[in-house]
């Protein structure tokens, strides 16, 4: 059976992705496994604001970092049920997984483990000229891995 | 697994890791450039080189390329080493005592965060509020407002940020979609913002500027002054910043029963208030008091150690909790930015510089306040507030005397505008906390931060012209 692999995080998802998962999975007879990505340098930046800009100290920044972080998290599941919900409609086979880290290196990490045949992933709108200065998560991920990705523009 | 991923070509990379270092080098030698050249008519030595000190803070402020302590630090070396003051003289504006109430002022914030005082006072306001959802969305505002009279503003809006997420949570309002869900999200920044300048405990810039008044003119504003002067300014901003939400964000919510419940839920789960609670609570009381009406005698910073001093009397904070409340960082931001302030003032370099830049613009004394006023909320948009107050105040104070206009009118025309940056995240972390949660773009912030921004302006200039005088404040 053909594993398909979905890979949703906390900047990286929209509906056209989560659609042409669930289509090609339905049409494939493919398992199809729903990972969301916590991105948890995200809010970093905030904190780094906090206590330079802000004159705070770490407690403070740090019982701000659980309730946004539990936030995502709780949407992340959120997101993924509500797939679910659709697969399962639809007859196509799902598991969930909710991973925390850096979104690169835990994709990969997810395309070994569920040795999955095709990944799909949410590109985001930003120029060539950005693409080309800070690089693109994207591009690494398919440079590392040897399975087939399908891109979706956000 | 650690993996390293970076596919761009070697030269980018090569470009992009040593550009840090070039932007450094070509920094320092342009300040060496600009400290040996021949002073300009007009311009002592010593000015000069201050400018150039002046110059380079500005530019590390200004980018983050250095944190804002450590370049106060390097300012605190230079000007000894630039011959512009004596090391003696350099490092004993450390001593401010503007630091030390500030000090003093943020372990008493720890107190109230760490003894759970400060989210009781919020869950008690939001329950006289949460009827209807324009009352909630008010209660937030006045809320996050009232706090911030008398806690830094970041912390006001990192303690209500969890209350308010859960009350979008409970409302079952919809990330990026709701409209309500996003008008208490920005309700709880503009709160913030606003009631920080109320006072000198809402924001650390305005203790700043008051340091930097006092260090370079021997004047100064007193505690229950500045809240003559400013708090009617306030209170219309937040009639103001209400009407601006509620005219771009229509209301798109029936009822808020389930805020209720939930707001309940969490003040019965309470409990009666604790030793703690009430004894920082009065103490809090008794220490604003003070500094409302016996701070000309006692000094502001002795009061605020004392009161931090009765905090450890009675058990009411560890060493630990500021250790962890409090960032240190600020004596060392300070230090530099009032020593920097009092160096470019006292060599004459500030009334230079600013007779350079906008002289010619500031024709009258009102003409000087409103373009002070107006850089200042320009530029609190990306800079952070504390900076601006460093990098404009020494150079309006340094014009103040030649165009007569008080140095006490120029303070408050930099230190309150300084405050009131409601459009992007970069300068307040109010905003940034908000936008963190999901909510809302940066997007949602701009047009109406810009409307709220121009009302704000406005307000406080019909304020300075027709209500400053009845104070006897005279801005002409």
């Amino acid at each position: 059976m053909k594993n398909i692999l979905l890979v949703l995080s906390t900047t990286r998802q929209s509906t056209k992705t989560e659609e042409e998962a669930l289509t090609r999975a339905k049409a494939e007879g493919a398992q199809l496994t729903l990972a969301f990505i916590l991105d948890s340098s995200m809010p970093e930046s905030i904190f780094e604001k906090m206590t330079d800009v802000g004159f705070t100290g770490e407690r403070t920044s740090q019982e701000l970092q659980i309730s946004i972080l539990d936030e995502y998290r709780r949407r992340g599941s959120l997101k993924l049920e509500e797939i679910r919900e659709v697969a399962e409609s639809m007859g196509v086979a799902c598991k969930l997984v909710v991973r925390e880290g850096a979104f690169a290196i835990e994709c990969l990490n997810l395309v070994n483990e569920v040795a999955a045949d095709l990944v799909i992933l949410t590109k985001k709108k930003r120029s060539s000229l950005s693409r080309f200065i800070f690089g693109s998560a994207i591009e690494d991920i398919k440079g590392m891995s040897e399975c087939e990705f399908l891109i979706v523009e956000e | 697994m650690n993996v390293e991923i970076d596919r761009r070509p070697l030269w980018l990379l090569m470009l992009v890791r040593s550009f840090r270092y070039l932007v450094f080098a070509g920094l320092a030698l342009t300040t060496y450039t600009i400290a040996n050249l021949t002073p300009p008519e007009g311009l002592s030595p010593a000015g000069l080189r201050a400018i150039a000190v002046f110059g380079l803070s500005l530019v590390l402020w200004v980018t983050h390329l250095l944190p804002l302590a450590i370049t106060s630090l390097l300012v605190i070396a230079l000007l000894p080493l630039m011959g512009v003051m004596s090391s003696s003289e350099a490092y004993a504006l450390f001593g401010n005592s503007a630091v030390f109430f500030i000090l003093g002022a943020l372990i008493l914030a720890a107190a109230m965060l760490k003894s759970g005082l400060s989210g009781r006072m919020a869950l008690i306001m939001l329950t006289l509020f949460g009827k209807t959802p324009r009352s909630l969305l008010l209660g937030i505002f006045i809320t996050a407002a009232f706090l911030s009279f008398w806690m830094p503003e970041h912390a006001v809006a990192a303690m209500m940020f969890p209350m308010v997420l859960d009350i979008a949570r409970g409302l079952e309002l919809r990330p990026l979609k709701s409209n309500y869900g996003k008008a208490l999200f920005i309700a709880l920044a503009w709160g913030a913002i606003i009631g920080g300048v109320a006072t000198f405990l809402g924001g650390a810039r305005n203790p700043l500027a008051i340091a930097i008044l006092e260090e370079t003119t021997g004047r100064s504003i007193g505690f229950f002054e500045w809240m003559v002067a400013i708090v009617p300014i306030v209170l219309i901003l937040l009639v103001a910043a209400y009407a601006t939400l509620s005219f771009f964000l229509k209301n798109d919510l029936d009822n808020t029963d389930k805020a209720i419940e939930l707001i309940l839920e969490k003040k019965i789960a309470l409990g009666r208030i604790t030793y703690e609670e009430l004894m920082v609570g009065l103490i809090m009381g008794m220490t604003v008091l003070f500094w409302m009406f016996l701070s000309k005698p006692l000094g502001l910073a002795n009061i605020a150690l004392l009161s931090v001093v009765a905090l450890f009397v009675f058990k009411l904070v560890s060493w630990k909790d500021v250790e962890e409340y409090v960032n240190w960082g600020i004596i060392l931001m300070y230090g530099g930015a009032i020593c920097l302030g009092s160096a470019i003032t006292k060599s004459g370099a500030a009334l230079w510089a600013g007779d350079l830049i906008i002289g010619s613009m500031a024709g009258s004394s009102v003409a000087m306040v409103g373009i002070f006023a107006l850089l200042a909320i320009i530029f609190t948009e990306g800079v952070s507030n504390a900076a601006i107050v460093a990098i404009l105040l020494p150079l309006g104070l340094g014009m103040s005397s030649d165009h007569g206009v008080s140095p006490e009118i120029i303070t408050y025309a930099i230190a309150v505008p300084a405050g009131l940056a409601f459009m992007l995240p970069m300068g307040t972390p109010p905003t940034a906390i908000a936008l963190s949660s999901g909510y809302l773009r940066v997007r949602d912030f701009l047009i109406q931060g810009l409307v709220l921004k121009c009302i704000a302006l406005l307000v406080f200039f019909l304020m300075a012209t027709y209500y400053w005088p009845l104070i006897g404040m005279n801005v002409g």
